[in-house]
Order: C-alpha cells, then structure tokens, then sequence
C-alpha cells in the first residue's frame, strides 16, 4: 500500500506541475489558481441571480429550489459522465508512463489504483465547479441542517463514482475493440459520440424542465438507474436513498477495479499494438505547396488526436443539436402553454444569435501551440513563415465549424423557413466570431503554452490557455448577445440588430489578426520548448 | 542471473515479434544484444523488464519467473529505456527520491548514492532543477542514476549511450565493468558494434524475432569482426 501513496504523491507532483507554481518569479505561479477561482465566482454568481430571479418572480415559491438542486445533480452527474469516458481511456489505457510503472517492483493493482485516484480527482474538480455553485445558492435561500451538511458531503464524494464506473467499463470495451480495428481513432471518436447523443437524448426527450420539482426529480432518473433522485434524496435525508446511494456507488466501483486489475497489463500491451505488416509500395506521391501541408498536418494531428476532437467539436455540434431542441422540445412546449406563433420571421434573430452562441464557443486553437509539444522544434526549424502556421491552425478551426453552420441554416429554413437576410446572417456572424475565436486561442495559446505535458488530456481539457480562451469568448459572445437584444428591443430593427453584430464582430476579428500577426508573431519566435 | 527460455512474443494478426529464444545471462557478465531496427530487441527487454506480457516461453531472473514473481524480479532489476520518458515536472532529486522510495533504499544508502552518481555524472548542480529543463543526455544520466542507486542485480538498458557525451558515454562503460566485478549481470541492447566488441562477455545477434547468432564474442566473431559477422548475418 506504501507504494500506492508513493506513486500517487509524485503523480500529483508532476500532473498539477506543482514545483511549477511553487518556483519563484514564475509569471504564472497565481494565474491558475486565480482562473479556477474567477471561473468559480462566476459560476457561483450566475446561480445567485438565476435563482434570485426566480425566487422574486415567485414562480414555484420555494419549491423551485428543489428543482434546482436536483438540477444541479443532474447537471454534475452528465458532465462528469461525459468527461470521463475520453479521460478513462487516457488516464487508464494510453498513459505515458505505463512502461516506466510497470517496470517498477510495484503490483499492477497499486499501478491502476492512481491512475483511477486521478481520474476520480479531476472529476471532484469538475464537481466543485458545477455542484458546489448551485449547493451555495441554494443554501443562502434555503435554511440548512447540519446533517443536511454532512449528507451532501459524503454524496459529493460518492456522486462521480458510479459515472466513473460506467466510464472505465466503457473505455475497456473501446480498448477490447479498437486495437483490432484500422480506424481506431475514428472508431473511438465516434463511439464516444454515439455514447454521449444516448445520453443527451435519454436525458432531454422527456420535457425538459417540468413544474412540478417531483416530476422533475422523476425525470432525472432516466439517467444512471436513478443516481440523480437518489442523490437528491439522500441529500434531504432519505436514509434509504442514501443507503442505497452509497450501495450503487461504492459496490460496482469496487468490483470493476477489482476485475480490471487482472487484464490491466494485457489490455495496455493490446492498445500498444498498431496492424501493420501489408507491404508499401512508393507510387503516387503527391507535392503540395507549404501552406496546404500545413494545413494537412493540422487536420491529421487533430483526427489523430480522438479526446481533441471529442472536447473541441461539441460547440459546432451543440448549435445544431439547439436548433433541434428549439423545434422539437422548446416550441411544442410553448404551444402547450397556449403561445402560439403563427410567423416563423420571429424566429430569426433567436436562432442566428442560438447558432452564435454555441458554434463561437469552440477552443480548437487555444491547445494547438502546446500540442507540438516536443515536436515543436520541427516546424519551429521548419523553412516556413509563421503566419503560414497561424494560418493553417486557424484555418482547421473553420473546417471543422463551417459544415455545421451550413447544416444550421439549411435547418432553419426547413424548420422555420426564416428569410434570405436571417439566412445570410445565420452563416456569416457565427462564422466571423469562429474565425474570432480561432485568433483568440491561438494567441492566448502563444502566452500559455505548455510543451512539457505527458498526457494530452491536460492540454485540451486542463491548462490555462484553454480556460481563458472559453472564458473570454464566452464574455465576448454574451455581450454581444446582450448589446443586439438591447438595440433589438430599443430600435426594433432586425436588419439594424444584424448589422451592428456584423459589425462589432468584425471589428472583434480585424483586432485579433492584427494583434496575432504582430505581437503573437514575435511570441512565437521567442518561444522555446 | 538472466534466464530466457522459448520465449516467444506475438502481436495481434499473429505476427511474431520474437520467436523461440533461448539464452543465459550468467551472475558479473556482461550481454550485448545485437539486431536491427524491429528484430525484436526492446519486445525482448521490455518482456524481461515485465512491461510486456507473453504467452510462449518463460524468463527467469535469478530463478524466479517474471510471469509468476513480478515484484521478486523487478525488486532486483533496474532497466534503462532508449528514450528518458520519466515525469518531466518533478525535479531531479525529487525523481530520484521517488525511485529510493519505490525500492525502498534506506536514508543513508540513498543519501550516499546520490551524491556519489551525481558528483560522477556532473548533476549536482542540477538536481533542484525541473527535469523538463534538462538537456536529452542529462535525462539519460538521471535515469542511469537512479538505475544504480538502487543496486540491482540485473542492469537491462535499452539503447543506453544514445544521447550521451563521449565523457559520459566513458563513466558508463567504465561503471558497467566495475558492477559486473561485483557480480551484477548486465544485459544491453546496442548499434554501437565497437562498444559490445569491446564490452562484452557474451553477445546474441537477432534477426527477424529468431536467434541467428549466439555465445563468448570469441565463438561468435572468431576471427572477424563484429561488425563484419553481424553484416553477414544481415544478408
């Protein structure tokens, strides 16, 4: 056991680069820390006024609390499964030191025993940013109990152990799977896709968000055999759920550990495997000129890469997925409610600013810097202007979003047949705000970069560049969301609203290129790996 | 000390990496594995080192089984990869104190280890450092440290003087027959034919996963050189 806790101190020691932030004069030694917290203030901010809003407006009087809480479980419980499976196959079955561990007189259950305490600890992270917002709002509101203190406590503990469970069952089939197949990343990628749209549809084709906080509570329990109510029973001290809480969380935990320690090596030693063997014959090379190689390397690294695809795509994606919602889930329940609206023009500024939000909230570029990782010197070597390079990172950033904004105004106009100019809109803000966001994280990425990672996981999903990048797009867009409802209501134009976010968001974009290709141009040259 | 009997290794579609080895490390001798790039010679080391898990054959290191006893084995063996992949955000001390832990060397060994191996590579200076800022070849000698500060009985390495300077590249040789006086077996792969020639005891030529050369270096080379019979072998 005294190996374990070896292992998992000196593992803590270099994932969270702790002698990083204790060395003097580190320009960075606060940022995280002040990041983490800032992100948590405003987290914890949104919950005060959301709930405030609702309180006031009396809709459900303090029943809505409930709702919100139970919310706020569910929420945790879905991101945290969502997560965990790209991480469990990184953190379980494709880590970097698994040969210098393995090679250690140390068992092979210590070896995956910290690798699954780090996965556990990064979901605690995620959990304290989702849940402990909502928890703190809802007791500022609601009087609390000690006991009701010590139960939420012990389930906030509990919560991710079953999604993580579930996660690392799911990885190991991928793992079982993909060394067998040629497409493993695709396959991987798109498994992981399909898990996540069963999830999302389980959880939200019931309604959505239904009066009656009991009914609601009932819905939650579509996801993970009612690991939502219980815990949200068991945080109102049902001691039955809270039994049975800990029962379906810690009995399975156990048990898949257990059982994976016995095929751990041998699942590592599969995955390691690559087919290979069928004779290359050099014919039909084709010459590209730089920048277009360039361009093929991004999009290579990125396909190659399944847990940047998986964390990167979800914005495009979810622009789509909302204008389904919007149709399917949301209208339906307005005509419920007896509002019905009979011209589809209303709906125009709502969807292009829907599509804004969502497509504009990628990070694509905010790791590509970090991702050369050792490798950097090749293109740093390389014979190319750096501008080709800015350009062909940012350039992947459109291949990825540009079908889906395609796909969203061809939506919209089957769906709410809205105009040539909503039309038009739909494709170009969203997409000048893509580009916008492209610069943003590469430049931020220029000032942050991190070359020194061994797992990719804590570049795409856990450095600074990329926090601050979601962070200071996801303000960008909510101002401009904002100021275009102000102007809409005061003007009541639509063409006027249109223009003045075409207008501020090239601004936003002409801005970053020329801070990009001036400043980010000399940070790159200075940067050294 | 070093056992490898039938062993055999195949990946998936029923390729095998190594195919029906058998050789003997005996206790102070020092073994060169010779092969070319995919002959199967880390597949070799990595199974020996128990990163690797096999089917056919079996390795013995000293008389106990990799497959049965992991931890016996690895207790007494201290293997050295061809690339110093180890966590680059610890420092260098912290690194090595991690390995002392592992193996569980008492304060005063390790203590005195360190110091000794550190005055000798010329890392005292840099031990506080973050190893993520040291250069490839240092990495190489901090792993060769914290190879020898645990004492092994078996030394595996990988590759173990690329990357290294031609001064550091003499400590090693050099520290390589002072341990194999003290009895230490020492199993290396190499493409340096000159070094293994010079170095070795015995030496093993692999080719395509099977064995096509084996015994002293005087019954394997006879009168020519290594690099001459190991060009042969190549054909």
């Amino acid at each position: 056991m005294r190996e374990f806790f070896v292992i998992l101190k000196y593992s803590f020691l270099n994932s969270f680069a702790i002698n990083k932030l204790k060395k003097k004069n580190n320009p960075t030694k606060f940022s995280f820390w002040k990041v983490f917290l800032l992100v948590f203030l405003i987290l914890f901010s949104f919950s005060i006024v959301f709930i405030n809003s609702l309180y006031n407006a009396q809709v459900l009087g303090l029943e809505y609390l409930e709702v919100y809480l139970s919310l706020g479980i569910f929420i945790t419980i879905i991101f945290i499964f969502l997560t965990s499976i790209p991480n469990a196959l990184n953190y379980l079955f494709k880590a970097k030191d698994f040969d210098f561990l393995m090679s250690l007189p140390v068992k092979t259950d210590f070896v995956l025993f910290t690798k699954v305490a780090f996965l556990l600890v990064i979901n605690y992270i995620l959990e304290f940013y989702f849940f402990v917002p909502i928890l703190l709002a809802y007791a500022i509101y609601k009087k609390t109990t000690f006991l009701f203190w010590i139960f939420t406590l012990i389930t906030f503990i509990l919560i991710p152990l079953l999604p993580v469970t579930i996660s690392i069952i799911i990885s190991y089939g991928i793992s079982l799977l993909s060394p067998k197949l040629k497409f493993k990343n695709l396959f991987t990628i798109l498994f992981t896709f399909a898990l996540m749209g069963i999830i999302f549809f389980v959880s939200f084709s019931s309604t959505y968000l239904s009066e009656n906080p009991d009914e609601f509570t009932q819905k939650v329990s579509l996801f993970l055999k009612k690991t939502g109510e219980i815990a949200y029973k068991g945080i109102k001290g049902d001691l039955l759920s809270f039994c049975i809480l800990i029962i379906i969380s810690i009995i399975p935990f156990v048990a898949i550990i257990k059982g994976l320690s016995k095929y751990y090596l041998k699942l590592n030693n599969n995955l390691s495997q690559s087919p290979s063997g069928k004779k290359y014959s050099v014919k039909n090379i084709k010459a590209t000129n730089q920048q277009l190689t360039l361009i093929k390397k991004e999009i290579k690294r990125y396909f190659g890469t399944p847990i940047y695809v998986v964390n990167t795509i979800v914005s495009p994606i979810f622009s789509t997925v909302f204008l389904l919602m919007f149709k399917f889930v949301m209208i339906p329940t307005f005509e419920e409610s007896g509002f019905y609206i009979n011209t589809y023009s209303f709906f125009g500024p709502i969807i292009v600013g829907l599509v804004l939000l969502a497509a504009s909230a990628n990070y694509i570029t905010a790791p590509s810097i970090s991702l050369e990782g050792k490798q950097f010197w090749i293109i740093r070597s390389a014979p190319v202007d750096t501008k080709q390079i800015f350009n062909a990172k940012v350039f992947l950033n459109i291949i990825v979003t540009l079908p889906f904004l395609i796909l969203d105004a061809i939506l919209a106009v089957i769906f709410f047949n809205i105009g040539v100019i909503d039309v038009l809109m739909l494709i170009l803000i969203p997409f000048i705000m893509v580009i916008f966001m492209g610069y943003l994280g590469l430049f931020i990425n220029l000032f942050f970069p991190r070359f020194d990672y061994d797992n990719e996981v804590k570049v795409i999903k856990q450095s600074l560049s990329v926090s601050l990048t979601m962070l200071i797009g996801f303000l960008v867009d909510i101002i401009i969301f904002f100021l275009c409802i102000i102007i809409h209501i005061a003007l009541n134009n639509t063409l006027i609203t249109y223009l003045f976010a075409l207008i501020i968001s090239s601004v936003l974009l002409v801005s970053m290129v020329i801070l990009t290709y001036t400043i980010g141009v000399k940070r790159y040259l200075k940067l050294e790996v | 000390m070093l056992e490898i009997i039938n062993f055999s290794k195949t990946y998936s579609k029923g390729k095998k990496a190594v195919d029906d080895l058998s050789l003997t490390v005996n206790d102070g001798e020092i073994f060169g594995f010779i092969g070319h790039n995919g002959a199967g010679k880390t597949t070799t080391i990595k199974s020996i080192v128990g990163i690797l898990n096999f089917e056919e054959g079996d390795i013995l290191i000293d008389g106990k089984s990799i497959k049965k006893y992991p931890i016996e084995c690895k207790q007494i063996t201290a293997y050295i990869p061809d690339t110093p992949n180890i966590y680059e955000q610890l420092t260098g001390i912290q690194y090595l104190n991690f390995i002392a832990d592992i193996y569980k060397i008492d304060y005063n060994e390790r203590k005195a280890g360190i110091e000794k191996y550190a005055r000798m590579f010329e890392l005292e200076n840099r031990l506080g450092d973050l190893i993520s800022s040291y250069s490839h070849g240092m990495k190489q000698k901090l792993i060769i440290m914290s190879a020898l500060i645990r004492k092994p009985k078996l030394l595996v390495l990988d590759e173990p003087f690329v990357g290294l300077d031609p001064k550091a590249t003499f400590l090693v040789k050099e520290i390589m027959k002072e341990l194999c006086k003290e009895g230490v077996s020492i199993f290396f792969s190499t493409h340096i034919l000159e070094v293994a020639e010079k170095l070795c005891d015995h030496v093993a030529i692999i080719k395509a996963g099977k064995l096509v050369a084996y015994g002293t270096m005087d019954e394997v080379k006879g009168n020519k050189s290594l690099e001459d019979v190991f060009m042969e072998t190549a054909k």
